[in-house]
Formats: C-alpha cells, sequence, structure tokens
C-alpha cells in the first residue's frame, strides 16, 4: 500500500497542472508509470525470471523518459509517431487490426489498440529510446479524446482500492509472459494519469463501465472480475448485429405451417380451439364458428383442453394461464400473444353472445356496448 | 438462419420454469417470459464467451466442463461454479457406471437389465443438484 498511497499524491499534483501543461501532465504519467512498476515488482518477488527482467525494464523506461519528453517539439510529432503505432500495430496484430476494422473503432477498440503496440514491441529487446517514444504518442493521444479520457478512469479504482485483484491480476500475467506485464504496466500509467481531474469515487470491487454508444445514462460500476466479459459481450453483440444475426423484432410465429394448420382448426365461441372430448358441444359450435371463420377469422387464446392428441397438445399453453402442456406449445404461444390485442374486442363480444358457452369468469365482464360489439364480429 | 428467435431459448421451457418458482396460481406476462428469455441467453453467452476466451489463450479447441466451472469462477460467481461442480462430479459418475455396465454385461438378458439400471442411474435430479442451498431446500422435485 506504501507504493499505491505515493501514486495517489502524484496524481493530485498533476490535476492542478493537467488544465494548463498537458506536457507536465505526460511527464508526471511517466512518473506514475515507474511507481506502478516498482509496486508490480515488489509483489511479482516470486518469479525470478520475471523479477530480474522488470528492474532492466524500469530502468529503460526511467530512464529514456526525460529525453523523449525534451526531444517532442509538438503536436504533429506525436500523431507521426501514432500513424506508425497503428502500422506497427497492423503488421504485428492481424486478428486484432481486423477486429478493429469491424468494429469501426468503437471506444472500447480505441481504448484496446494503444495498449496493444508497447506489449509487442518490447517483447523483443527494443532500442532505449524507442520504447518511451512508442509510448508518449498514446498519452497524447488519450489527452485529445475525452471519451477515452473517461473510459481510462474505469482501472483508477480497482488499482486504488482492489489491491489483492491488483496482485492476482499481476500473478495471472507474470505466468502468461513479459508482454502481458507491460499491458498491466500502460493501463497504470493511463489510470494514474487521468484519476484526478475526474475525482473518481474508490469502491471495493467495483470497476467503471464505460458508456454504451446506445444508452445515455450515466457512469455504471461494475463487478471488476466481470469487466472484461462485459466488454468482450459487447463487442460480440455489435459484430451480430452487424451482420443482420439477431434481430430485434420477434416474429408471432416460428413455423409457418403449424401457423396455416392453427388457422384452419376449428374454434368455439370465445375464439378457443374446440376440446375433442365435448363431441356434442362440437357439431354445434362448429355451425356457430363457420360464419365467423368465413368472415374474416376470429383469433382467440388457446384451449384449455387436457387432451392426449399430438395436435392439440401442441397448443395447448394458453399466454397467461398456469396450465402448461407440451413442449412446442411456445411456438404457437407467440401467434396467440401477438394476435390478442386486436381480437379482444370480437372475442369479448362473441364471448357476451354466447352465454354459458365459455364458462370463464375472466370473460365475465359487463359491456356497456353490447350493440357495438355485435357489428365488429359481423363485419 | 436469419431468424434471430433461433438464437434464443425456447420460451414454452422458460415459462415452465418460471412457473415452477412460483405460487400455483400465479400468471407470467408473455413480455415477462421474453425478458427472462433473453436475459438467461446473455447469461449463457457472457460464461460461454469467458470459458472460450481462455481456451483460445491455452491454445484449445474444445471447451469442457472444467473450463465452464473456471469462467464462473474468475467471473466472481462462486455459488454458480460450486453448483455446477457438483454437478460435473455427479455427471461422470453416472457416466461412468454405465460406461461400467455395458461393458460387463454380455448376455442379452443381463444387457437388457443393465440398460434399465444404468439408465436410472444417470438419471439426475438437476435441481437439487444445482441448488445454492442444499442443506436448507434439500426436498427433492420431480425433474420434468
Amino acid at each position: 500500500f506504501a507504493f499505491l498511497g505515493c501514486g495517489f499524491k502524484l496524481p493530485s499534483f498533476s490535476s492542478l497542472s493537467w488544465k494548463n501543461f498537458p506536457f507536465l501532465q505526460a511527464a508526471l504519467s511517466f512518473q506514475d508509470h515507474g511507481h506502478g512498476l516498482q509496486a508490480i515488482t515488489g509483489r511479482g518477488g516470486n518469479g525470478g525470471a520475471a523479477a530480474h527482467a522488470l528492474p532492466w525494464w524500469a530502468g529503460a523506461g526511467a530512464g529514456a523518459g526525460s529525453q523523449t519528453l525534451l526531444g517532442t517539439g509538438g503536436g504533429e510529432e506525436s500523431f507521426c509517431q501514432l500513424s506508425n503505432t497503428i502500422m506497427e500495430d497492423t503488421r504485428i496484430l492481424q486478428n486484432h487490426h481486423h477486429q478493429i476494422l469491424a468494429a469501426g473503432r468503437q471506444l472500447q477498440q480505441r481504448h484496446h489498440f494503444p495498449a496493444m503496440p508497447p506489449e509487442r514491441h518490447h517483447h523483443p529487446p527494443p532500442p532505449a529510446p524507442g520504447s518511451p517514444a512508442m509510448k508518449f504518442p498514446i498519452i497524447s493521444g488519450d489527452s485529445d479524446l475525452g471519451k477515452d479520457l473517461k473510459f481510462h478512469e474505469s482501472s483508477a479504482p480497482t488499482i486504488a482500492a482492489y489491491s489483492p485483484l491488483q496482485e492476482y491480476q499481476g500473478h495471472f500475467e507474470l505466468a502468461l509472459g513479459h508482454s502481458m506485464v507491460c499491458t498491466n504496466f500502460c493501463n497504470s500509467e493511463q489510470s494514474y494519469g487521468v484519476y484526478s481531474p475526474y475525482g473518481a469515487q474508490t469502491m471495493a470491487g467495483r470497476m467503471l463501465l464505460p458508456p454504451a454508444i446506445a444508452t445515455d445514462v450515466g457512469p455504471i460500476y461494475v463487478n471488476a472480475k466481470q469487466f472484461n466479459g462485459i466488454i468482450r459481450r459487447r463487442l460480440a453483440r455489435a459484430k451480430a448485429e452487424r451482420e443482420h444475426r439477431v434481430s430485434r423484432s420477434r416474429k408471432p410465429y416460428l413455423h409457418e405451417s403449424r401457423h396455416r394448420h392453427a388457422m384452419r382448426r376449428a374454434r368455439g365461441s370465445g375464439g378457443r380451439f374446440l376440446n375433442t372430448k365435448n363431441a356434442s358441444s362440437a357439431a354445434a359450435a362448429a355451425a356457430d364458428a363457420a360464419p365467423v371463420s368465413s368472415g374474416g377469422g376470429d383469433h382467440g387464446a388457446s384451449n384449455k383442453s387436457s387432451s392426449a392428441s399430438e395436435a392439440t397438445r401442441v397448443y395447448d399453453d394458453d399466454d397467461d394461464m398456469g396450465a402448461g402442456g407440451g413442449g412446442d406449445g411456445g411456438d404457437f404461444h407467440h401467434a396467440m400473444g401477438h394476435l390478442r390485442s386486436p381480437a379482444f374486442f370480437p372475442s369479448l363480444a362473441a364471448m357476451m353472445d354466447g352465454g354459458g358457452g365459455g364458462g370463464e369468469g375472466k370473460w365475465a365482464t359487463a359491456t356497456p356496448h353490447h350493440g357495438c360489439r355485435v357489428d365488429l364480429l359481423k363485419v | 438462419m436469419t431468424n434471430g428467435q433461433d438464437n434464443l431459448l425456447p420460451i414454452a421451457n422458460v415459462g415452465r420454469i418460471m412457473k415452477d418458482g412460483l405460487p400455483p396460481q400465479a400468471k407470467i406476462s408473455k413480455r415477462a417470459k421474453e425478458t427472462i428469455q433473453e436475459c438467461a441467453t446473455e447469461f449463457i453467452s457472457f460464461v460461454t464467451g469467458e470459458a472460450s476466451e481462455r481456451c483460445r489463450r491455452e491454445r484449445r479447441k474444445t471447451v469442457n466442463g472444467d473450463d465452464v466451472c473456471h469462467a464462473m469462477r474468475s467471473l466472481g460467481l462462486d455459488h454458480y461454479a460450486d453448483a455446477m461442480h457438483r454437478y460435473l462430479q455427479r455427471y461422470r459418475e453416472g457416466e461412468e457406471l454405465a460406461a461400467s455396465l455395458n461393458s460387463s454385461s454380455s448376455a442379452a438378458a443381463a444387457a437388457a437389465a443393465a440398460g434399465s439400471r444404468g439408465g436410472g442411474a444417470i438419471q439426475i435430479d438437476v435441481r437439487a443438484e444445482l441448488s445454492i442451498f442444499r442443506s436448507g431446500n434439500n426436498q427433492g422435485r420431480p425433474n420434468n
């Protein structure tokens, strides 16, 4: 916690100069990067190879950082370096490049994009002045975009308040290799640099989720363990929508043949399917239903019969009733649910005309305009 | 297929599972079933995506049960991971029992008896096994 405490004080100082001098903030970010590096080195002491490699990287980063800052003249040079970073990323990470192009440079992709080049660049032995030069455009690029700053703010509460998770991530990434550790350093540096200006609150185990493009709600804090999974799922959903594999609208039925078969079935008073057990009432109800079907088809709720036949059981399930039939009832369930609203009043009128035919207390509501319903039914 | 509903769970089964957790006289609207249908599908994709990501990192192509348990644990869903681990152990015991019964039988009558007994042994009460409150809610429920 001592190193994290030191990291806390430096951002508060950078908040004063952040509004006036962006480059000075970049310099302080490099210093924060050094602090984060030392902290992770202390935690990863059990790994011999990792501990041996990290001090070399720390010395190189700290030594060459000031030289790069002194040598950098203006924003145009940083843009050139950013384009070089893009080209290098294109060469090294083919899959990630494809994903970036597919996503259309969205917010999440923009975050993943700057973090990857240092990872791959530092895996082979890099030149000492080269690595900070690659890192500096990331900071300038982040400062240009406000959304990126808001995104980088997300990891700050985790690093500040959730050190066990930090150790867990550090341990996991040290096991994978040196490149993953570099990625973690980049995230730490960026988070420390932008922590104080926005005054992010520290919550135990919570990570600030970047706001989605479609939603206009405020920042959402999620479980830090699920952060990467949620980002991955967002990208997968966006990709599915782009390929038109997921449609927002729901079809009233899934199978055309079953829909046509259900439309051909005889319906009694109230629009429900005729029960095969009531043979005596079937003939009378069929005669009553014949003009209705010829008129245009009256659609009602599913029949609640408990018949064992396959054809009847498929459409047994009612939308709001508790009685359940076969597994395939959901297919026609959509049809009845979709067509229920326009057919509500004709069904009610037919029920009132039928009298004791349905016997449902649900449909026994008194209707003031009785004649109007009859006209709708006849049309 | 271009139909988006093919990627969702069957809504009749979702409604039946929702009904099991409610009193007998309760009613469920169609919109509620659709919402739970989408939530359950998204949860499955969420856990499966985490398991698939781990397989991709380890250069493996087959996602097995241990990957799903590990994914639930890495996502912070410890209760789900414990229940899934118990179910996975019981499922594997049933598989081994069925395999041993099939290999030991040689006569036709013995094979028929082993088949029926193996089918009974493999049958697992899913809800009781997956319950996260095993001590309190230990009553057996018929598996439909």
